[in-house]
């Protein structure tokens, strides 16, 4: 996979490989994540936490190498550099026991580089951006799952960093407070341009947040690409509605030698080509029919991810 | 510096720097959270005060029977009475009375050490707050020290602090500084018995921290860490002798606040070497336990 217009990657893996005891977390696994929001998207136990690890140098490979906007995690100065350079949300609870949200988020940013002053005004800034402007003072203790999880967001931000590693940030939400938590991603990644690598295994939250998406399985790659490209492509269906004589509209499709599918009534199902839009205006025409709604029926990331996973398995 | 505005992501355009003292904002952040709960505080420094005072009170009786004394002992006749007098004041030395602080308070200062110390790991680890810390540009020496200063802040408050107010009530008091002028040594050994006792307890204390799942757990384990050496020591001083007394890290804590304030007492008769043989052992376990503990929380999060 490769970043668009010639960008570096912010990522660049070569092989890499970590093992468990006979467990393959990463198996050879190669790839550059492109700038941008880019999804990771995996089953449980894919190696994708495995990963964030590596990326961070906490984990040491047991072979290949790896690049972190340009560092190299394996080494002392690379594994310090990465972590200046990179924001964390980890998965599970993991907040620093009885400070307030004030407290952890100035005093990450300190360990961050920040200066005192400079981390007090940035411990501000990011607990209004993620919404918890009204609770920075009480005890990070007494927060519900949902401000735990922006709170973790908020201390990933506080020394802005060029790449922002998301672990499951949407685990154990509430649908609302999910939809915020995919909101600020999204505003991170498509609004303020920042690179972000969202790891998850829930299919729509990478594909509400993210521009790009890796799919890994068993520590290795096996999907990647531009989300709109992947779910676009020659197997997109058009949904079509139609009135008047629906039956001779179904007849001048199949006559057109159109793959269709009806989903009762006037609607209609259409494999057309790209562009095809005007063939099916013609076909109503003639058919008497009137085109009351013509719209593409994107494939879901779910099903070329589903695909993907299957056909991996299948080799 | 950035402007707050709600709601609103802004870029951060000022210096990320390098901190040498990178450690400091954990020492810092854990002293906040720590001193958060004030009755633990009350109730954990309360004797430790009180004797405090006390010994403080003993240290400014002392200079004030000397000034006394001496200028009536000096015009004759009293001559048995000065002597008896200036008996009763050199068992009220400074030097005798720091030692006598720290052997009477031994115990209600472990308990600092033992409150504190044992939450730092424990409760990072149960929160899983270390990963947080560690995806930050630290080393396990940073996160290391960091709690460490914690544990050691907390000790010294109730060994270093209160030897210091004492010896502070004696350099006031006494005759034209006498006490900084011709006693400064009691000062140094203070500091020197305080620095072992806390470079101990906070060890060990951090060390049963990284084990433990839970704070309570970790107490338990540093208080067996110290009481069943000594009650081990005290059974098998009486099957055996003396000798056993050396693996009781108390014992050689005594012994060593013996060698080092030139006391001269006999008991616990440990020899010097053995009981800072054993206590540098102590020490030296306790850190390469939290090395190996640091450096499997790092890996594995």
């Amino acid at each position: 996979m490769s970043g668009g217009a010639g960008d570096p990657p912010v990522i660049a893996l070569r092989g890499l490989s970590k093992r468990y005891g006979a467990v393959r977390a990463l198996d050879g696994l190669t790839l550059d994540v492109p700038p941008g929001p880019v999804g990771l998207l995996g089953p449980n136990g894919a190696g994708k936490t495995t990963l964030l690890k590596v990326l961070l140098g906490l984990l040491a490979p047991d072979r290949g190498t790896s690049l972190v906007a340009g560092c190299d995690p394996a080494t002392r100065h690379g594994r310090l550099e990465v972590r200046r350079r990179v924001g964390y949300m980890p998965e599970g609870d993991c907040l620093l026991p009885g400070l307030n949200a004030v407290e952890l988020v100035a005093t990450l940013g300190r360990l961050a580089g920040l200066t005192r002053r400079d981390a007090m005004t940035r411990t501000h800034e990011v607990l209004d951006y993620v919404g918890l402007e009204e609770a920075r003072y009480r005890s990070s203790d007494e927060y519900s799952g949902g401000m735990k999880q922006r709170l973790k967001l908020a201390q990933s931000l506080v020394h802005d960093p060029d790449l922002l590693l998301l672990d499951e940030p949407t685990n154990g939400l509430d649908p609302h407070g999910r939809r915020h938590m995919l909101e600020l991603v999204a505003d991170l990644g498509h609004a303020h341009g920042k690179n972000i690598l969202l790891c998850s295994h829930l299919l729509p939250d990478v594909e509400a947040t993210c521009r790009e998406v890796i799919a890994i399985h068993h520590g290795a790659a096996f999907a990647s690409g531009v989300i709109a490209e992947l779910t676009r492509g020659e197997e997109a269906w058009t949904r079509a509605e139609v009135d008047g004589d629906v039956e001779r509209f179904a007849a001048a499709l199949a006559e057109a030698g159109l793959e269709f599918r009806r989903s009762g009534g006037g609607r209609f199902l259409l494999h057309a080509p790209p562009g095809g839009g005007d063939e099916v205006f013609a076909l109503a025409r003639r058919s008497g029919a009137v085109l009351t709604h013509l719209a593409s029926s994107r494939v879901s990331l779910e099903d070329v991810f589903l695909r993907a996973l299957h056909e991996a398995e299948a080799d | 510096m950035a402007i707050t505005r709600l709601e609103v992501y802004r870029r951060f355009t000022g210096p990320r720097r390098r901190h040498p003292l990178r450690f400091w904002p954990i020492t810092a952040a854990n002293v906040r959270a720590a001193s958060k709960r004030k009755l633990p505080l009350l109730l954990l420094y309360a004797i430790p005060a009180i004797g405090t005072a006390i010994f403080s009170f003993f240290v400014y009786a002392k200079f004030a029977a000397e000034a006394r004394l001496l200028p009536d002992g000096a015009g004759g006749g009293l001559a048995l009475v000065d002597m008896l007098a200036q008996r009763a004041l050199q068992r009220l030395e400074v030097r005798n009375n720091i030692a006598e602080f720290n052997s009477y308070s031994q115990t209600f200062a472990l308990l600092p050490a033992a409150w504190f110390g044992s939450a730092l790991f424990a409760a990072d680890i149960r929160a899983g707050a270390h990963q947080l810390y560690f995806c930050r540009p630290i080393t396990r020496l940073d996160y290391f020290l960091g709690k460490f200063l914690t544990a050691a802040f907390f000790t010294a408050c109730a060994v270093l602090v209160p030897g210091l107010v004492i010896c502070a009530v004696a350099a006031f008091n006494s005759p034209d500084w006498y006490f900084l002028l011709e006693e400064w040594d009691v000062i140094v050994d203070t500091v020197l018995y305080s620095l072992v006792w806390i470079v101990v307890t906070s060890s060990v204390a951090l060390a049963v921290s990284s084990l433990a799942a839970r704070r309570s757990f970790a107490i338990v384990g540093f208080f067996a860490v110290f009481f069943i050496p000594h009650a081990m020591g005290r059974v098998l001083r009486s099957l055996e002798g003396y000798d056993f007394f050396a693996i009781s890290p108390i014992y050689d804590l005594r012994q060593v606040a013996i060698e080092i304030f030139d006391l001269g007492h006999s008991w616990p008769g440990i020899p010097a070497a053995t009981a800072w043989s054993v206590l540098a052992g102590t020490v030296a376990a306790s850190l390469l336990v939290v090395a190996l503990r640091l450096r499997r929380l790092e890996a594995v999060g």
